[in-house]
């Protein structure tokens, strides 16, 4: 036996060197990974998360190197420590022009208590005199007298939350309107998975969804959704607890004494117990209700059918467009229409289905110039198509208010549909407004409970739409 | 030459087991790291928290909070007034209901005076701001915090209690489908060992904090800088 074979024999038995760091590697890479809080979601396209969701969890620690006075300047405690705050960043205030209205600050002959009118730029008050800022790429120690914000947390210049075009703040890659829990949604498919059986049963139809489903001659039933609408409408509520003085001293005293006797005595005169809130399992109750309450199967049994209810043909202000009398979409309303709608866009002339043909663009003839080619597009048999749109009377709603909701579909395809159905599950905080419900067309109209307290409206249009006809329909619904 | 590698081989033995050794080390320690990660939410901030203390961590997270004023309505019971600290004073006690905008991490102390059946008694709650709405241009003023002081509550404060409320935005997703009623805002009682902010962190996202007790200044005319937790600058609106 040579050395060398000594030498393989004796590598045999041990793992190769590529193998260990291989496994080292891998190790470090799995384990190293942060794990994420449950409540926690991350956008889908991998954007930073919204940082309202993100109350709790720990802050980003301001690096000395980047922001010094942040660093060092404690947090306000009070009145005193706000003081101290308001002294630590003088240093930076003088470099710029707009003064903190964080803190007060101190006037040359002593401090004296302020007020916005005092001591502070002018405020706000009108939109049109807010400043406008500018996104920078770098991230400054102080912003034109505001406190430093370390880098990571850096997503603008500090102002009033409205872009140059009046526009809310968002952060940047998130969709908008945001943040999602200050709107209200009705409109679209959500999931794009709506769908109707055989059976006419539609499937998939998630909360907020409005979508139109026909069936075709040759024995299809497509699906169509709506736009989107958006409505600013917060809610609020509050959490409350109630402590007593008297409670806190008798904890203390157990736990210095620790003498059984005082304990029992203490429990029998705090008034702790008498606090105890029997309602609070209304909170839990609450938040698992709208899943829990209703039984899925009830709605098919509730149906309510209203009987064909009078229309309205004059139009509303907010429904007085092209798009509605005519189901014709006209680009000079597009500014207009953008208001009443989110998704508005959509319905521009190149993504409009009557300039479209076969997924390629019609010529379009200028004054300007003349057609150097003529082309002919012969449309199969067969194409179906469903316009539908839906609009808002309010962008902005409190709760107690009454938004009126139009939709209006069209027949865009060259084939007459049948069954035409027209579905809105309406979520949580709209409740539909009883016989407040019109279809220009005869339809049948059905109400049903959803899973969340609220309800699904459904329109089913007696007699089949012929090619270029179209309907409206109208109802109104409260913000609770 | 087998003597050299025979040494080879000994010195290699030991840095192989030292290889296998580190591996290992690298493999617990990193376990460790791993199985300790919290499964849930850690909770850094807590409703015991002095004032202020976390609005001003919300403002350390950047965006447009820094500077901005927030508006809150102070709803007071029928009957009774409420006012804002302005320079060193607060104002004449106009209404029940007051709205005024307020910096995101600073205290605002309210006076609340003439209280139904309590008259000649006051109370002095603070208001927190620790998260801002975000509304369309021009409706700022429409959509403030509503924060609601009901005769119960006011009465618990003069009885020595304390009374805390976390205000925050409900999740449409998980909104109750019940309307409200009039100016009430509704509300969860939580027990006396328990965080509200944590509780209302899980509902929605917390926007403000009241707290609410029996503290009065010395010298009601002079209620003194320290009382008035500096008394931050507040911005006033026209009544829609």
């Amino acid at each position: 036996m040579t050395d060398d074979m000594q030498q393989d024999g004796r590598n045999m038995h041990i793992m190769p060197r590529w193998w260990r760091w291989f496994v080292v590697s891998a190790a470090t890479v799995a384990l190293s990974a942060c794990q994420m809080p449950d409540n926690v979601e991350l956008p889908i396209d991998g954007s930073q998360p919204d940082a309202s969701v993100l109350v709790e969890q720990p802050v980003v620690e301001s690096p000395t190197e980047a922001a010094p006075d942040a660093a060092d300047s404690p947090l306000p405690l009070g009145g005193s420590d706000a003081v101290a705050a308001g002294e630590g960043s003088e240093e930076t205030e003088n470099d710029h022009d707009q003064p903190s209205p964080l803190v007060p600050r101190d006037p040359p002959g002593g401090r004296v208590n302020s007020n916005i009118e005092a001591e502070l730029p002018p405020a706000p008050t009108n939109f049109d005199d807010c400043p406008s800022y500018e996104m920078t790429d770098t991230c400054p120690s102080t912003l034109g007298g505001y406190p430093a914000l370390p880098p990571s947390a850096f997503t603008g210049r500090p102002g009033d939350g409205y872009t140059d075009g009046r526009i809310p703040w968002a952060p940047p890659n998130i969709r908008r309107p945001w943040p999602r829990d200050e709107y209200l949604h009705d409109g679209g498919d959500h999931d794009n998975n709506v769908h109707v059986l055989p059976n006419w049963d539609v499937r998939g139809l998630d909360i907020e969804d409005t979508v139109v489903h026909f069936d075709t001659l040759d024995g299809r039933t497509l699906v169509e959704p709506s736009n989107r609408v958006d409505i600013y409408a917060p809610r609020f509520a509050s959490v409350r607890r109630i402590s007593g003085i008297v409670a806190h001293e008798g904890w203390s005293w157990s736990g210095r004494l620790d003498q059984p006797v005082h304990l029992a005595d203490n429990n029998e005169t705090t008034p702790v117990t008498a606090m105890h809130q029997p309602r609070q399992l209304n909170a839990q109750i609450g938040r698992k209700g709208p899943t829990t309450y209703f039984d899925p199967t009830i709605p098919r049994v509730a149906n309510n059918e209203q009987g064909p209810a009078g229309f309205d043909g004059s139009l509303e202000w907010f429904e007085n467009f092209q798009i509605v009398r005519t189901g014709e979409f006209d680009e000079a309303e597009k500014a207009r229409l953008k208001i009443r709608i989110d998704a508005a866009s959509a319905w521009t002339t190149k993504d409009s289905v009557s300039v479209f043909m076969e997924d390629r663009l019609a010529a379009i003839d200028t004054a300007d110039s003349r057609p150097q080619e003529t082309v002919k597009y012969v449309l199969p048999p067969g194409k179906q198509q469903v316009q539908i749109v839906k609009l808002a009377s309010k962008k902005y709603a409190k709760p107690g208010e009454i938004i009126d909701f139009t939709i209006r579909f069209d027949n865009r395809g060259n084939q007459v549909i049948g069954n035409v159905t027209i579905l809105d599950n309406l979520t949580a905080r709209l409740e539909y407004v009883e016989d407040s419900a019109q279809c220009s067309l005869e339809a049948d109209f059905f109400l049903q409970e959803n899973d969340r307290g609220s309800h699904v409206l459904r329109w089913e249009v007696i007699d089949p739409l012929d090619v270029g006809d179209g309907g409206i329909i109208r109802f109104k619904c409260r913000v609770r | 030459m087998l003597d050299l590698r025979e040494n080879q081989r000994l010195i290699k033995r030991p840095c192989r087991l030292l290889q296998s050794a580190a591996t290992l080390g690298v493999w617990l320690v990193l376990t460790a790291v791993a199985w300790c990660q919290p499964g849930n939410v850690h909770y850094r901030h807590n409703i015991e928290m002095p004032p202020g203390a976390i609005g001003q961590g919300q403002l350390l997270r950047g965006g447009p909070r820094p500077g901005y004023f927030q508006p809150v309505e102070v709803r007071a019971p029928k009957g009774a007034t409420a006012s804002f600290a302005v320079d060193g004073n607060f104002g004449r006690p106009e209404s029940d209901t007051v709205v005024g905008g307020m910096l995101i991490g600073q205290i605002y102390r309210v006076r609340v005076t003439q209280i139904p059946q309590n008259e000649g008694l006051e109370v002095y709650p603070t208001i927190e701001v620790i998260d801002r709405l975000y509304p369309p241009a021009g409706q700022k003023a429409r959509f403030p915090i509503p924060i609601e002081l009901t005769l119960e509550e006011l009465e618990m404060a003069l009885d020595g209690r304390m009374v805390t409320r976390v205000i925050y935005l409900e999740d449409p997703d998980r909104a109750l489908p019940r309307p409200e009623h009039g100016r009430s805002i509704r509300y969860f009682d939580v027990q006396a060992d328990r965080d509200p902010l944590q509780v209302a962190d899980e509902l929605g996202r917390p926007v403000a904090i009241l707290r609410m007790g029996s503290r009065a200044p010395v010298d009601v005319a002079q209620p003194g800088n320290n009382f008035l937790f500096g008394c931050p600058p507040i911005e006033f609106y026209r009544q829609p």
